[in-house]
Parts: C-alpha cells; structure tokens; sequence
C-alpha cells in the first residue's frame, strides 16, 4: 500500500502543470480563508458598535413611560458565526437587523441580497465553494486519469500478472488523492482557527467539517476510480463522471428543494399575515377595551383585589392588560410561526432524506450547518430573540401594573435606572449534540454511500481488454 | 466538407451518444421547468398585487359612500373625522406600492424572492420599515438559487455545450485521426463547421424556449422585449461557443480538453463572480440600516424638540405655495403639527436618500467587473430585462419615499389651509396620490 501510495503521489507532481495547480489551490484557499474571515471580523465590529449605540441610547432614553419604552423598543442584530467565514450557507439572504417590540413579533430585515446584485448564484468565494465544488471534480478527474491511464499504458496487465490486487490498487489510488484533499480541508480550516483562536465549540465544529468534507472526498474519489473501472470505453467513463457532477453540484439540489417547497407548502405572506391578524382579533386586544375577554381579565382582578372598579385598584390594570394582551398575542406568533418552522424543517429533513442518490446535498448541509449558517441556526436564532422580547416586554408591562402608578395614568414615568436594570439580548448558538442531531441524516448517509463503495471497490474487476 | 454535411454529422453524433442526448434532454426538461416556477413567481406577485389593489378600491368606495350620505365617518371608528384630510387620507387612501413583475420573469426570477414587493405607504415610511420583507421563502432554498430559465441558461448551458464539445477534436488526435481528416481537407474548417453546427442547434432550441415561455408569461411579452431577451441569450451562447473553440486549439486529448473545459466554467461561472462578490462584501458591508434607526428614534426626538418658528420657516420656505398669511393661532393644532411632521418626513427622506447612495455606490462598484465578469454581465442582463435584478428593487424603494412623501404633502398641504374634504377633493387628492393605478 505505502508503495502504490508512494507512487502515484510521485506520478501526480510529474503531470504537467500539477504543481502550479496545487499552489494555485492553495493560494486560493489561503485567499479566501483570509477574505471570509475579514468579512467576519468588519461585520461583527459593526454590529458590535450598532449593539452599544443602540444601548447608548436605551440608557439615556431618561424617563419614560414602560409601555412607551415597549413601543421605542430594541433592535438586534443575526450575529454571524465565525465559521460563516468558511462557508457563508444562507446567509447573504436573511435579513440582520430585527426589531423587538410590544405587540407583535417582526421578522429580520435589511438582507445583503436586498442590498445590491447577487453576482454570484453560488455564493461568495469562500472556502467552501472551492471544497465543495471545485476539489472534488479535480478529484474526480484524476481518480479516472489515475485509473485509464495505468489500463491504457497496460501497466494494469503487469501488476495484475505480478499479483498485486486490484482493490488493493484501487484503495492505494483512492488514499493517494483522498490524503492530498483531506490536506486542502485541514489547511483552510487551520488557517481559520489560528486566526480566529481555538476553542472547543469553534474546533467541534471545525472537526465536523473536517469529517464531513472526508466522508465526501473519499466517496467521490472512490465512486470515479468504481466506474473508470466498470466502463469499457474512457469517453463512457469521463461522461458518466462529468454527467454525475452536474447532476450533483447543479441540478439535484435545486430540485430537491422544489420538490420539497411543493410537499410541505410554505404560506406566502399575505395569507401568513392576515390569518395571524384573524386570530389575533378574535382573542385580546389590549388597545380595544370592549371585548368579552377585558371583562374576564377586570373581574377576576378587581376579585383578587377586594375592590369593584378599576379606579380603586392599588396598581395599574393597564399594565396587566397589555400583558394579558401580549401573552394572547404570543399564542397566535407560537401558533402561526411555530408552523412555519416545523414546515421548514420537514422541507429541509426532506431534502436531507431525498439526498441519498447526492452526497453532494448531504455535505453542503453539513458544512452550511456546522458553519452555523443554515435555516436551523437561523431559526434558533429567531426564537431566542423571541423569547428574550417577551421577557423585555412583559417585564416594562409588570413595571407599568405594579410600579406605583394607578390605572390610567398614562403619564407615570418610570426612572432610567429601572430601564438600565433591562439585560441586552445575548445570543448563544446551539449546542454541539443538537447540531450532530440536525446533521445525523446528512452523516447517515454519506456513510450508506461509503459502505456501498467499499463494497464495490473490493469487488470490482478492471476491463483490460478494451482501450 | 460542406456545412449541411457537418449539420448532419454533429446533430447525428448528438443523438446517437446515450450521455449527451440525456443531458440534452435534462437541460430542456429544466429549463421548461425552470419557466414554469418563473410563471408561478410572476403569477404569485401579479395576483397580490391585484388584490391590494382591490382592497384599495374599496376603502375608497367605502369613502365616497360616507361622503354621499354626508357622514363624518365610519360608525365603529368614531374618531375618525374624514372631512379631515389627516384621516381622510390616512384611513382611506394610503397609497399601494407595488413591484410590478414583468411578464419576463417566466425567464428569470433573479432576485425577485429576495427582494420585498408590496408596501402599504403611510406618512412616515421609508424602504428600511421593518415591514420590508420579502416573500416567506425557505433561505436554503434561495441561497441555492431558484430554478429557473435564468440559471439553466447562465450555469447549465455552458456544461451541456462543453459535454457536447468535449470531444471535437480531442477524440479523434487520441484515436489518430486528426491527421487523415487534415489530408481529406482543411481540419480547422472542419472543426469551425463542428461548432457552427452546435450554434445552429442551440439556437434553434432557444428560439423554441423563447415561444415556451411567451406562452406561459400569457402572451403579455412583446415582441422586442422577447427579442431583446433572445439577443443577449444568443451572445451569451456564441460567447461560449467562441470559448471554447480556442481552448479546443490548445490540441489537448480528451480528459485534458474536458479537463481545461471544466476549469474554463469554474473560472467564469464560479470563481471571478464569487470573488467579485467577496470583495465587494468587503468594501461594503451590509449596512444594517442604523441611520434609519437613528433617525426614527433620536432624530425624530430632535426635530420635534426644535423651535416652532426656526422649523416653521424652513418648510414654508420649501413650500413657497402655501398660504403664509394666516397667524398660527387660526390654524388647528394638526396644521402647526403638521409642520413637524414635514420636517421629519424630509429628515427621512434624506437617510433614505443616504442609505440608497451607498447600495447604488455598491452596485456601480460591482458592475464595474463586469468587463472581466462576463457570467454575472450576462445574468443581469436577462434579471434586468426581467425586471428582477436590483435597479428594479431601486425604483420601488424610490417609489415608497416618493409616495411618502406626496401623501404627507397632501394632507399637510391641506390641513395648513384648512381644507375641509369632500367627495371632490378626496377624489381629486386621490388621483394626485395614486396617478393612474
């Protein structure tokens, strides 16, 4: 094996242009892993500085009304993963800037796709377009070389005859690339987490990619040296090969996304919106006093209280309200934004699913994963901000019901202490077993795909006849 | 050999080879496919529109009928006051802006679902509301790209034509046959005639996806818009074609030529527009449109905060038609408030201004590569015919501010000169406000 290693790596630098490639290759990678991060560092620099002037002016607001203070509301901004610096995902196309306020839950705006030309349908040039699409067909094209060129030469009938075995040359030929390629993964990634530093969820998931990007190299190299083997006539070969990337890279996972739009429907905007509106009137509105629900709500309080009118309670009812209000409100959001996740996660557990005639698909959801920079990062994201606002709001709304003003009196102010006590939003990412729990299908079947090639590889017989 | 020969011969050999008909095959499927999703945009956006449209008619309807029966305003608003030009117009006719789509967009959905494509303006809107969203989407799937006519043709055609032209030339040096074919005639001609073959046939396939996609934008095209769409695709396939040619001369055998094919589509489909879009990230960051944070916070706070006369001045100033005789004290508190609301709606109409300057300077920036970039030239060409690409986003950004704008002046306008509205003038304000819609 150590010798077959040793040879095509030596066959692989005398091919002509071979080493220019391999520099060209790495200074693109170097390149890119040093851009993406650069990106990464300015856009969390400018959040960073957004978060504290937008703090600035929370804590010099002075004094205020909290139902006012739950209309000025706050901002936060989709922090990006430092690994968006490797592979961008969804990114470009979901809104950063997120407003929180009373009464309703609002969506992230303010995408870079809305904020110029996509110039590029496959993304930014980050490390992983290079790893993903163009290694893997160089790959692809030197397992087949690797494979024609020994049977063309007939140097296969000689090895053969010497009694040397086929899938032991096979696998000689598949490490000889896989190792090269594995070292492009492992490089960029280094690069990465030197310049970034390293920490155990970031290198967690520097490992998972690591792992993902081998899973995937070691099936395309095995499945290229398996049909250079299988076909008879290198054309056949090369078409089949080239035929199965396009497919792949191009065309499967867009239509796999299709195919899922259309099984788990998402609901466009104005339906989503006014069936949202729909319930929401049908429940608590905490700006229209005249409903059944504020008769409830008033005498079970004035109950509670030992007292039969609104005037003569020690604490102001209009602060309960807004919050019974706001906790109707929270049960349509739940309800209608609840739906529209899990119907993105059944879209993307399909994709995951139908991926298993593409390793492609189930890699590029691994790296877009472990890269924090998928749709269930995204959604994580917008439930933990969605959580911290109904914290922020109910907690100006029990100020304003039990601060020490009385009801109806719209004009209490509440000091700027009170509004300084308000802990900002912090983000944290999922965990690590829940991002291998996203990823399990993705993993699953790429190792399906690595069993079935081993298989293959080991009892594969050349065609030594044919040229 | 002679051109009808060489027609015959290459179109033969592309449907006798079981690899190239099925990619031929994929490509056309797809790329009907592809306009059928564009069609569903295109009908989606139409059919929203519409409908707002009609909500708009008939808040209007409603109007007139409360003028007609001499009414003040609807019963369950009592508040509302429509002989006041604040509600009447506020209540009743908030203008509809819309991201008209173009029947093209069977062709190329572009950045249409990325971008937002409806707004209800009210006085003090802007293109950065929180309300600007796109369609709901699933951002894995638009990060991937849609499906449509536009990337089958920008991304897959190259493929499919180098998979047809891989092996013109580069089979038949492995075979030695390039030299007998020198002897029987002039082997460049020979391979020139290859390619105009390949021309011939996909332009012929263009001409029938073109005529596919009329039919499924419903006719609405015209003739030179469907022509104009026909000419950058057919240059954008001679540019291929001429592409590859020359490789073709670099006398490589078949993995080599289908290798340097290859790295030909990479480099233009893949790595020159990604790395224009990197550096162009990193000139210009999103902005996240603090300015207009800012400015709906602290600066409204500020002109609000500023002296009555100084602020008053100035919009009179601007508005030099505006009755200036009358003292304050025989206007109603809306008309003297209406003066801060002018002021801070031109406040936001200047962020505005600012904040699209930036996204314009961004987008100049990044069509200056197109010269080097010809993948990304050629794709903004179609989404721009489609009305799908960025400048199309543009003017419905500016369309919002610009009916902001006419509809804060109106009721301002109005309110200072003590306008009491009737059915007259509310029809009048709303033919000023909506213009033809």
């Amino acid at each position: 094996m150590k010798s077959i290693l040793f040879n095509e790596w030596k066959n692989l630098l005398i091919t002509p242009g071979m080493q220019i490639a391999a520099f060209v290759l790495m200074a693109a990678l170097g390149f890119t892993a040093w851009a993406g991060l650069e990106e990464y560092r300015v856009v969390a620099q400018m959040e960073g500085e957004a978060k504290t002037h937008l703090r600035q002016q929370w804590e010099s607001m002075g004094p205020s009304n909290p139902h006012s203070a739950a209309h000025f509301g706050t901002y936060v901004f989709k922090k990006n993963h430092a690994l968006t610096a490797f592979d961008e995902g969804a990114n470009s196309y979901v809104g950063r800037t997120l407003y929180l306020e009373g009464h309703r839950q609002n969506e992230l705006v303010q995408s870079d796709a809305a904020q110029g030309d996509v110039l590029s349908r496959f993304g930014k040039l980050r490390p992983a377009l290079i790893l993903q699409i163009i290694l893997p067909l160089l790959l692809l094209l030197f397992a087949f070389q690797s494979v024609r060129s020994e049977r063309d030469a007939d140097r296969l009938r000689l090895l053969l005859v010497q009694g040397v075995s086929y899938s032991k040359l096979l696998y000689g030929k598949l490490w000889s690339l896989w190792i090269p390629g594995m070292g492009f993964v492992l490089l960029t990634l280094g690069i990465q987490m030197g310049l970034l530093g390293f920490s155990g969820p970031l290198v967690s998931r520097a490992l998972l990619l690591a792992v993902g990007y081998g899973l995937f190299y070691w099936i395309v190299i095995a499945l290229a040296l398996w049909l250079s083997s299988k076909t008879v006539k290198s054309y056949t070969a090369l078409s089949w090969l080239l035929g199965i990337w396009i497919v792949w890279v191009i065309f499967y996972p867009k239509v796999t996304y299709s195919v899922a739009g259309i099984l788990y429907p998402l609901p466009d905007r104005v339906e989503f919106s006014a069936s949202m509106k729909e319930d929401r009137s049908a429940l608590l509105d905490g700006h229209n006093p005249e409903e059944e629900a504020l008769k409830v709500l008033e005498d079970s309080v004035l109950h509670a209280y030992g007292v039969t009118s609104k005037e003569e309670l020690p604490i102001n009812f209009d602060g309960l309200l807004m919050q019974a209000d706001e906790e109707f409100g929270n049960r349509v959001w739940d309800k209608h934004f609840g739906e529209l996740y899990d119907q993105m996660q059944k879209q993307k557990s399909l994709v995951q699913w139908a991926s298993l005639p593409n390793p492609f698909g189930n890699l590029q959801s691994l790296s877009m994963g472990a890269a924090g920079t998928d749709n269930f990062h995204q959604v994580d994201f917008l439930r933990e901000a969605e959580d911290y606002r109904r914290v922020f709001i109910r907690t100006l709304n029990e100020r304003h019901a039990y601060g020490g003003s009385k009801t109806g009196d719209w004009g209490y102010k509440e000091d700027q202490e009170f509004f300084n006590s308000i802990a900002d939003f912090q983000y944290a990412e999922p965990s690590f077993p829940d991002l291998i729990r996203q990823q399990t299908p993705s993993l699953i079947l790429l190792l399906v795909w690595i069993g079935l090639l081993a298989i293959g590889i080991y009892r594969v017989q050349p065609k030594l006849s044919a040229l | 050999m002679k051109l009808r020969q060489a027609i015959h011969w290459e179109w033969k050999s592309l449907f006798s080879s079981p690899f190239l008909k099925s990619i031929i095959g994929v490509f056309i499927l797809a790329s009907i496919y592809g306009m059928y999703k564009g069609r569903q945009v295109f009908l989606h956006q139409k059919e929203i529109l519409a409908q707002f449209h009609t909500e708009s008619e008939t808040a209007v309807a409603e109007a007139l009928q409360l003028y007609q029966e001499g009414k003040l305003g609807p019963e369950s608003r009592p508040w509302v006051n429509i002989r006041t030009p604040f509600y009447a117009y506020l209540v009743y006719l908030q203008p509809l802006v819309g991201l008209n789509p173009s029947p093209l967009m069977v062709f190329s959905v572009g950045q249409a679902e990325s971008f937002p494509y409806f707004k209800r303006v009210d006085i003090f809107s802007s293109p950065y509301d929180h309300d600007m969203v796109p369609e709901i989407s699933n951002p894995e799937r638009i990060s991937l790209g849609s499906l449509d006519f536009g990337l089958m043709w920008i991304y897959l055609l190259p493929l499919v034509l180098i998979a047809c032209a891989m092996r013109i030339g580069s089979f038949e040096r492995e075979v030695q046959l390039y030299k007998l074919i020198g002897t029987l005639g002039n082997e460049k001609k020979w391979k020139v005639q290859r390619f105009v073959a390949l021309a011939i046939f996909f332009l012929l396939l263009l001409s029938l996806l073109l005529f596919i996609g009329w039919m499924m934008g419903e006719g609405q095209a015209n003739l030179v818009e469907i022509g104009t769409m026909g000419f950058w695709a057919m240059l954008y396939l001679l540019f291929w074609l001429v592409l590859l040619f020359f490789l073709s001369e670099l006398q490589l055998l078949q993995t080599g030529q289908a290798l340097i094919f290859f790295m030909a589509w990479i480099l233009f489909a893949l790595i020159i527009p990604g790395a224009v879009q990197q550096a162009i990230a990193l000139q210009f960051p999103n902005t996240l449109s603090l300015e207009m944070i800012d400015a709906k916070r602290s600066g409204k706070t500020e002109i609000y905060e500023q002296e009555f006369r100084i602020t008053k001045a100035k919009i009179l100033e601007s508005h030099p038609e505006l009755d200036q005789s009358l003292p304050d004290s025989l206007r109603t508190e809306r008309a003297l408030e209406g003066i801060y609301m002018a002021a801070y709606r031109e406040f936001l109409s200047e962020v505005t201004r600012k904040l699209d300057s930036v996204q314009s300077e961004k987008v100049s920036r990044a069509r200056a590569w197109f010269p080097i970039n010809p993948v990304s030239f050629f794709h903004h060409r179609l989404s721009h015919l489609a009305r799908t690409d960025y400048d199309a986003y543009q003017q419905f950004k500016q369309e919002i501010t610009h009916k902001a704008e006419e509809l804060n002046f109106q009721i301002f306008s109005q309110e200072w000169e003590g306008v009491v509205v009737d059915e007259k003038i509310f029809l009048q304000t709303k033919k000023v406000l909506n213009g033809n819609q």
